[in-house]
């Protein structure tokens, strides 16, 4: 942690370079970024309104829930690639590697924070109010990023021995998707629930619904689920990259 | 106190028999069980101490293990076993630049990578003109940097890097970037360094910059520390290692036994000498002379000298400085009859000559000192070198691996010093005479070749056709003698101005004319 911190300009500097690269240096490349999830929920919402009528105010549950996953899907497919895509900053010169790892996990945390504050005149729109709890979302992902870091430390660091691995990753990512409830209500698998929600994805998701939507300060129960998912995916994530970033220059 | 130990640090890189990357391909691997690799050390159990304020040279040859020393003490790859300690601010210049972002400005360029050595935006504010004023690209700080030439972008990456005051430095070659003037600037700044008592550790094939620059000298090869310590010292092993003759068993000689006016092709082997004295190309035992023993012992090198000036070349061997002629031309030493003369070139490196510099007809001693590039000749005869009354000449040929030659090429019946010396790539090599007899290597001088390489192969000049002429000759495995013939400097095979002689290795010498 000190090395970190002796590394903090390193780390920003980085970030700003990962997001500038992003939205090509102009305003308009993040309103772009922005386009895909809120058209995916304008789909989805058309498709499954029917369908899931029982849920009220189904548009804010689609956008909210597809804003959490996205912080999920887009860090870590990008992640997959932050210490083979960094080529000379490994074989080249020392810096803490897991860096590379933590400045994409930044970046991706301010695109996301970005993101639902963009959303939130969105849902104001479209309920006619907002839940004073909704003030508390950048609490939640306080936790969330720790769990999303220690996942990308495990890819970014597999990653280099196995090269195959982002299309793996691409396959579980689809089926994970698919495996959270973000276009379809809880209540529709009501028979697997406890299995289900073994995904810890599903629990950050029902916290910021909660937070966003309905109001609700989440259980301590759930609080506890994150926070033990999280600190885990840290640990092992970081374990496996500490033992795997030895021969990463060789590797590469 | 130490600014740098390294305790018994092995590394060990693993080569596969099939390269495989992919989780799909280690899978079948395993399924098939062919996970086989082949394990290569490249450094074994090294152990070495850097003081502060020290410059350490490392030198070796090309795969010796030195790059991934200097990978290991600027924490790229990760020893598996031992342990290094280091005790400063680390600047590793491994590759200049590391880092930089094309799409970005100089300035930007400039806060990003000291921030990659470690630095805060404060700390980089505060040596921000200086970068620029040693890189000279103050006009440019705005520039992107994709738009910089690859010597600006090199000059600001040292500047950077060496703005951030390190305590120690380790360098890997990149100075050989930049214009001339920039690199002098680059070896004053660390000059500066040294003076200040900083620590630089320095890996080069450049060996005259590690002269320049370093005060101590380590010499690796195949993983291992040859020799450490005074830099002077370091560099006589490292020409040890490189005039190493390939064939220890069988030299060869070119020699004018008869004294004919042409050379023969002759034989070393274990102390005896065959030659090749009917000129078929072959040896035919009872045809052909065999002689000896006349320096039996490993390590003898064989020379052929006319030392008395009568014309025929007389056998000698040099073993420890000490030269012993055969003189009454008997193919034998008869001691109180021949001669032994020397001490001359004691040191281990030296490589003896026979040579007719000044063109009386009497070939002298001459001895050529790798790297240093000097050539002492006995030009009074005497025997031995004597300071002030000797010649020296050079620097010529100060190359690792340089091999020294004495030859008659242009026929004016004086021998010129040439040196043969394999290009960078080792796939060709040259001979450089210096015509003009001037010492050293000018304008005046001549170039010959390329030649193919081959590994083992030996540089001779011989007279083949008695013309007063020598030709450049290259002995080859196998025992192939190619021959300059036709005296153009050049042969390849199949131009038909060039002819192959051959002597198989095994079972005596015999053969055919290729």
């Amino acid at each position: 942690m000190p090395e970190l911190w002796r590394y903090r300009e390193l780390i920003w500097n980085l970030t700003v370079v990962d997001l500038k690269n992003r939205y090509q240096n102009t305003g308009l490349g993040f309103i772009w970024s922005l386009l895909s999830p809120l058209l995916l929920s304008l789909v989805f919402y058309f498709v499954f309104r029917y369908l899931f009528e029982q849920e009220r105010n189904f548009p804010a549950y689609l956008l909210v829930g597809l804003m959490a996953w996205r912080f999920f899907a887009n860090c870590t497919t990008s992640s997959v690639y932050s210490i083979v895509g960094k080529g000379s900053l490994v074989t080249k010169v020392y810096i803490p590697r897991r860096i590379l790892v933590l400045s994409n996990t930044i970046s991706n945390l301010i695109s996301s924070l970005l993101e639902f504050i963009i959303i939130i005149p969105i849902l104001f729109a479209i309920s006619g109010s907002l839940p004073v709890t909704t003030l508390l979302f950048p609490l939640v992902f306080l936790i969330y990023f720790w769990f999303v870091y220690g996942a990308s430390l495990f890819l970014a660091a597999l990653y280099v021995y196995f090269r195959d691995l982002n299309q793996i990753w691409e396959v579980l990512v689809t089926i994970l998707f698919f495996l959270s409830p973000i276009f379809y209500p809880m209540s529709a698998i009501k028979g697997a629930m406890p299995v289900y929600l073994l995904n810890p994805i599903t629990e950050f998701i029902i916290i910021y619904r909660d937070l966003m939507i309905y109001g609700k300060i989440p259980t301590l129960y759930s609080l506890s689920i994150v926070c033990i998912a999280s600190i885990a995916s840290v640990l092992i994530g970081s374990l496996i990259f500490n033992r795997l970033q030895r021969r990463f220059a060789e590797e590469m | 106190m130490s600014a740098i130990v390294v305790k018994d640090i092995s590394k060990r890189f693993k080569i596969p028999h099939h390269k495989k990357t992919t989780l799909f391909q280690n899978m079948v691997g395993l399924v098939k069980r062919q996970m086989t690799y082949e394990e290569f050390w490249a450094l074994k159990d090294v152990s070495f101490e850097v003081k502060q304020g020290e410059t350490l040279g490392i030198i070796g040859r090309n795969g010796s293990g030195k790059s991934t020393l200097l990978k290991l003490l600027a924490r790229v790859l990760y020893p598996d076993s031992g342990s290094i300690a280091v005790n400063g601010k680390v600047a590793s210049f491994l590759e200049l630049g590391a880092g930089f972002q094309p799409e970005l400005t100089a300035k930007e360029n400039v806060y990003i990578y000291s921030s990659i050595l470690g630095m805060n935006r404060k700390e980089t504010a505060k040596i921000y003109d200086a970068i620029f004023e040693f890189a000279e690209l103050k006009r440019f700080e705005d520039m992107k940097l994709k738009n910089y030439s690859s010597g600006m972008y090199m000059r600001l990456a040292f500047a950077t890097a060496i703005q951030t005051d390190p305590d120690i430095m380790l360098v890997d070659e990149v100075l050989a970037v930049g214009d001339e003037a920039f690199q002098k600037k680059c070896i004053l700044k660390m000059n500066e360094f040294r003076e200040q008592g900083k620590t630089i550790i320095f890996v080069s094939h450049a060996l005259d910059m590690v002269r320049q620059l370093c005060n101590k000298a380590m010499l690796i090869d195949h993983g291992e520390i040859i020799s450490l310590g005074d830099t002077a010292k370091v560099y006589n092993d490292y020409s040890l290692l490189n005039s190493t003759p390939v064939s220890d068993d069988e030299l060869p000689v070119a020699i004018d036994w008869d004294g004919d006016g042409r050379q023969e092709l002759c034989i070393f082997r274990k102390g005896y000498w065959f030659i090749d004295i009917n000129r078929n190309g072959r040896y035919d035992p009872g045809a052909d002379l065999q002689l000896g023993p006349f320096g039996d012992q490993p390590g003898d090198i064989p020379l052929a000298i006319d030392w008395d000036g009568d014309g025929r070349q007389e056998l000698c061997f040099f073993r420890n400085g000490y030269w012993f002629i055969d003189i009454n031309h008997d193919g034998r030493f008869d001691p109180g009859i021949d001669l032994k003369l020397g001490p001359f070139g004691t040191s281990p490196a030296d490589i003896p000559l026979a040579i007719d510099w000044d063109g009386k007809g009497q070939q002298e001693l001459c001895i050529f000192r790798p790297l240093e590039g000097r050539w002492y000749i006995d030009s009074n005869h005497s025997g031995t070198f004597e300071e002030g009354e000797d010649l020296v000449l050079g620097p010529f040929g100060r190359v690792p691996g340089d091999v020294p030659l004495a030859i008659d090429w242009d026929g004016d019946g004086r021998q010129e010093l040439c040196i043969y010396r394999r290009t960078a790539g080792h796939d060709s090599a040259n001979f450089y005479i210096d015509t003009n007899r001037s010492g050293g290597w000018d304008a005046g001088d001549r170039q010959l070749g390329p030649f193919s390489y081959e590994k083992g192969d030996i540089p001779a000049a011989i007279d083949w056709h008695g013309n007063h002429r020598q030709e450049l000759c290259l002995f080859r495995a196998g025992g192939r003698w190619h021959i300059d013939s036709s005296h153009g400097g050049r042969f390849e095979a199949g131009t038909g101005e060039t002819f192959e002689l051959f002597y198989p290795a095994q079972n005596g010498i015999n053969g055919v004319v290729g």
